[in-house]
């Protein structure tokens, strides 16, 4: 008798795990719980001139200052399932950059913000789903994007592929250069971004991926000016389309023997506005005599050609609706030197325990005549 | 002629680390945190914002282009 119920117990526990372990194969282990959280503030301050800023026929100050704080909280629904969540905000404050501010006061603020939810999903077969979305809300633009991706681990984690896309559209207010409302307009964006992944050595990570954007809609800045010979500002007229593509290498070295990682990334890009442009990006991380605080030092190089239409001095007899034509010196032929250096600690390792931090200071100069000086200070936990 | 062989041996070598390399028990160090690709999103975040508000070349690489046109996208 004592066999018998023993034995039914035994089986009848036996049918309960099993349904057990059926539930979280189908749907993971329940339980939402939140991860880890990271806190970033940074102040920037922007000086130098350039045709966005209103100043008759010259290049106006480009003056402003930006406070920008963000968020990345991370949570797990499930050991199947992840969510994660980032906030960053722009509170710009702008002395004259546009036609807009030009005609009231001598500085304005702006505050922009974004709320970017990227959620994953990994398979039993190792794939990752990942779909995301993004809102950005501004004074004069509010938009969208939703994407969706997927990755698959090859030859037992030793590499990757993963491919993913997006869609976006963004509406907003379009001014003439004397600063007039014009009514609303649009844009879209559209993305297909492939990648991948490959393990060359138990140091060494080679990655890379190729991506294509087409934008469509109203791509010009509407208070831009573009100065004419005559000694008279236009507005911008930009195509309706615009397909841009890039590719980007990277690779990633630890060195155990000096505590040190060096990571070096090229991105190459092209689009239909006549643009080319390239970048190289070296980053060292040292450790400093201790596991759990590392310093980071990094330099960008950056250069562009300039879009076809780009000008200074627009020729007279130019069409009103069809010279294609603009003065904004972001898309002028220039390059670029970024500098930056930061102190890092480790979350989970060291005195901090769980807690993180970490400080950057960042110097970004432009050889027509901008630069930006960024500090930031950073705070996270595991939880 | 000369350029197709070096590209042709360029492709093989990276066709041939598509196979086995690293065994699981030697990817201690693969683990460490300076070498993950996304060591410090925040930061990254940031800095390309910068590079999106302030240089033509953003797009193409699966994030919300902006680029030359003074938004904040």
């Amino acid at each position: 008798m004592v066999a018998r119920t023993s034995l039914l117990v035994i089986l009848l526990g036996a049918g309960i795990a099993d349904a057990d372990s059926i539930d979280k194969e189908i749907i993971g282990d329940q339980g939402w719980a939140f991860e880890d959280f990271t806190l970033r503030t940074s102040y920037l301050e922007q000086n130098g001139h350039g045709f966005q800023s209103q100043d008759g026929a010259l290049p106006g100050g480009e003056h402003m200052t930006i406070f920008q704080p963000s968020a990345l909280v991370t949570i797990r629904q499930s050991d199947k399932v992840t969510h994660q969540i980032a906030i960053p905000i722009d509170a710009i404050t702008a002395a004259s950059p546009d036609a807009v501010d030009a005609t009231t006061q001598a500085s304005r603020r702006n505050v922009a913000g974004d709320f970017d939810l990227r959620t994953s999903i990994k398979r039993d077969n190792g794939d990752t789903w990942s779909t995301r979305f993004v809102a950005h809300a501004e004074e004069w633009i509010g938009g969208g994007t939703i994407g969706v991706g997927w990755r698959r681990p090859l030859a037992d984690d030793n590499a990757t592929i993963s491919v993913n896309g997006t869609f976006g559209l963004d509406v907003f207010d379009s001014h003439d250069h004397f600063g007039s409302f014009l009514g609303k307009t649009s844009r879209t964006t559209s993305s297909l971004n492939v990648g991948g992944s490959q393990l060359l050595s138990p140091t060494t990570i080679l990655d890379g991926s190729y991506g294509i954007t087409l934008q469509h809609g109203y791509l010009r800045t509407g208070w831009n000016s573009v100065p004419v010979a005559d000694g008279t500002l236009e507005d911008e007229v930009f195509p309706r389309n615009r397909v841009r593509q890039s590719v980007t290498l990277r690779i990633s070295q630890i060195i155990p023997t000096t505590r040190s990682t060096v990571k070096v990334r090229y991105r190459g890009y092209l689009d239909t506005f006549g643009l080319h442009a390239n970048s190289i990006e070296g980053a060292l991380y040292q450790y400093l005599g201790v596991d759990w605080l590392y310093a980071r030092g990094a330099y960008r190089y950056y250069t562009q050609n300039g879009v076809d239409f780009f000008t200074t001095s627009l020729m007279v007899g130019f069409d009103d609706d069809t010279t294609l034509r603009t003065a904004d010196s972001d898309l002028a032929p220039m390059h670029s030197n970024e500098y930056s250096l930061s102190l890092a600690t480790v979350r989970g390792r060291g005195p901090l325990g769980k807690w993180s931090t970490s400080a950057e200071l960042f110097r970004y100069k432009r050889s027509n005549d901008l630069s930006i000086t960024a500090v930031s200070f950073s705070l996270g936990r595991l939880l | 002629m000369k350029s197709r062989a070096i590209a042709l041996a360029i492709l093989m070598a990276l066709g041939a680390t598509g196979c086995r390399i690293v065994p699981k028990n030697r990817r201690q160090h693969l683990a460490d945190p300076t070498m993950q690709p996304d060591d410090d999103a925040l930061r990254d975040k940031a800095h390309a914002k910068v590079h999106l508000a302030r240089e033509g070349a953003a797009g193409g690489d699966g994030e919300p282009a902006g680029g030359g046109c003074g938004c904040s996208n």
